[in-house]
């Protein structure tokens, strides 16, 4: 299970840090990136609202 | 012969999140997503930005392909459905009456009209594809434009005519913009932000009419002042589609009324969208919502719930929308109605605007002008219903300062 961040279409709306905090968060670039290092299976249902309500569909979750 | 599945009555983004809601939640049944525009599900926020301004493709939500191949959807796009019978669990299309076990109602919402002013060519409402095909043909470098209405579209499709080189005029019938959105002190605050943009705002301007035979004239206003104009938008708002309701017995009050779980009052009907107003428990009360992510999470749980896979969950939502004027980016979380609205950093003419909303001892909205960082700290704590001193520090903490 992989999460890919399209930077160019991320504007840092931060929807995905809202509703996964421990997974995403957004920098000083206001680009949201990854801040667990490992993505467990239980973490699935998270990922998924979180490329669901992405106003900019910048994730996308393989795997 | 096929059993009743789930029924999902419009295309747009609740609709393409309500099938994906259902498969999620493990709905292996027939699933049909029923559209009335011809275009596969698409994406409606740019319409009044880039689309218009870089001449950006349509961004669709999910393709035709996906729908049918990946989610095994039923896709009837183009169709119109007309009726719903709760007793007989159908609704009607064309001369179908299609059977549902579960529906989600997501018909959306539909721009207003001002009441005789629609007659001439030249002017246009924004709300589907057409519209900002039409629009992207009408606006030419040097075109007078006149945008009725200083609400968000309106206020959106000024900067984009504006960076197209148009002559841009927006009129707005109250003495201070987007009240409704963020409240009066801070309408007040943003609407100062046009003027940084080089667009000229007119507030307590009321339309008495639209001037023209086959096409546009000029805009007269109740003064008698008469604004020439090449193209005339009509931002006044978005209405619920509930018209194809009446007579089906659901409760329709400025959108279909539903309880927690986003059920509409007869069994296995659910609402979402534009069109759905609900009991929202982070904030202890019913609304109505025409945001894009209140949209997104309510269609994942309206077609969870309708779909019966397994007990309803309820939906709930930290209200969030945003709107780029030309470099700004104005960000709101929560409800705009509230006890006090404190400023905390910076102000709409700097570009650094932060703003919080008290109601009682809690923090329940705050608004941001290019503030993304702070903006959507504050939405995670409005969902946790923190104590205000708590928000205000976090507030003061992450601010950014231009000046």
């Amino acid at each position: 299970m992989e999460v890919r961040i399209d930077t160019a279409a991320c504007v840092g709306h931060g929807v995905c840090e809202a509703l996964a905090p421990h997974i995403f968060e957004v920098d000083d670039q206001d680009k949201a990136r990854l801040v667990a290092e490992t993505l467990e299976e239980a973490d699935r249902g998270d990922l998924e609202n979180a490329v669901n309500q992405c106003p900019e569909q910048a994730l996308r979750l393989i795997g | 012969m096929s059993t009743a599945g789930l029924v999902v009555v419009g295309a747009g983004l609740a609709g393409v999140r309500a099938v994906e809601g259902a498969r999620r939640s493990g709905h292996t049944g027939a699933v049909t997503l029923l559209g009335t525009e011809t275009d596969a599900p698409y994406d409606r926020p740019p319409l009044s930005k880039a689309f218009l301004t870089e001449s950006a493709a349509l961004k669709y939500l999910r393709t035709a392909e996906s729908l049918r191949d990946e989610l095994d959807v039923d896709l009837r796009l183009g169709e119109t459905v007309t009726a719903l019978d709760p007793a007989t669990r159908t609704v009607t299309v064309g001369a179908q009456e299609l059977p549902y076990a579960g529906l989600v109602i997501a018909t959306g919402s539909t721009a207003r009209r001002l009441p005789g002013m629609h007659g001439p060519g030249g002017v246009h409402t924004l709300r589907s594809h057409a519209d900002a095909v039409a629009l992207r043909s009408a606006v030419r470098p040097g075109s007078r434009v006149v945008v009725i209405g200083a609400g968000f579209i309106g206020s959106e499709f000024a900067c984009s005519a504006s960076h197209l080189g148009a002559h841009v005029t927006v009129l707005e019938a109250a003495d201070v913009p987007l009240v409704r959105a963020v409240g009066t002190a801070m309408g007040e605050e943003l609407g100062g932000l046009h003027g940084r943009h080089g667009i000229d705002v007119r507030c307590g301007a009321v339309v008495e009419a639209v001037i023209g035979e086959d096409t546009v004239e000029a805009v007269r206003l109740a003064d008698g002042q008469m604004l020439p104009a090449d193209v005339v938008l009509v931002g006044v708002g978005a209405a619920p589609v509930t018209e194809w309701l009446r007579g089906s017995g659901l409760t329709v009050e400025d959108g279909v009324v539903c309880d927690a779980t986003l059920n509409a009052g007869a069994p296995g009907v659910y609402a979402a969208g534009d069109v759905a107003r609900w009991y929202n428990p982070t904030f202890d009360r019913s609304m109505r919502l025409e945001h894009w992510t209140s949209a997104a999470e309510q269609g994942v749980i309206a077609g969870r719930n309708a779909a019966a896979t397994g007990e309803p969950v309820t939906c709930e939502v930290v209200p969030y929308f945003w709107s780029d004027w030309v470099t700004d980016r104005i960000q709101f979380v929560g409800v705009p109605d509230s006890d006090e609205v404190v400023t905390v950093a910076g102000s709409a003419e700097t570009g650094d605007l932060l703003a919080l909303y008290r109601t009682g001892d809690r923090v329940t909205g705050a608004l941001g002008v290019n503030q993304r960082r702070a903006v959507l700290r504050l939405r995670v704590m409005i969902g946790q219903r923190a104590d205000w001193q708590e928000a205000v520090e976090l507030a003061r903490s992450t601010a950014v300062r231009r000046s």
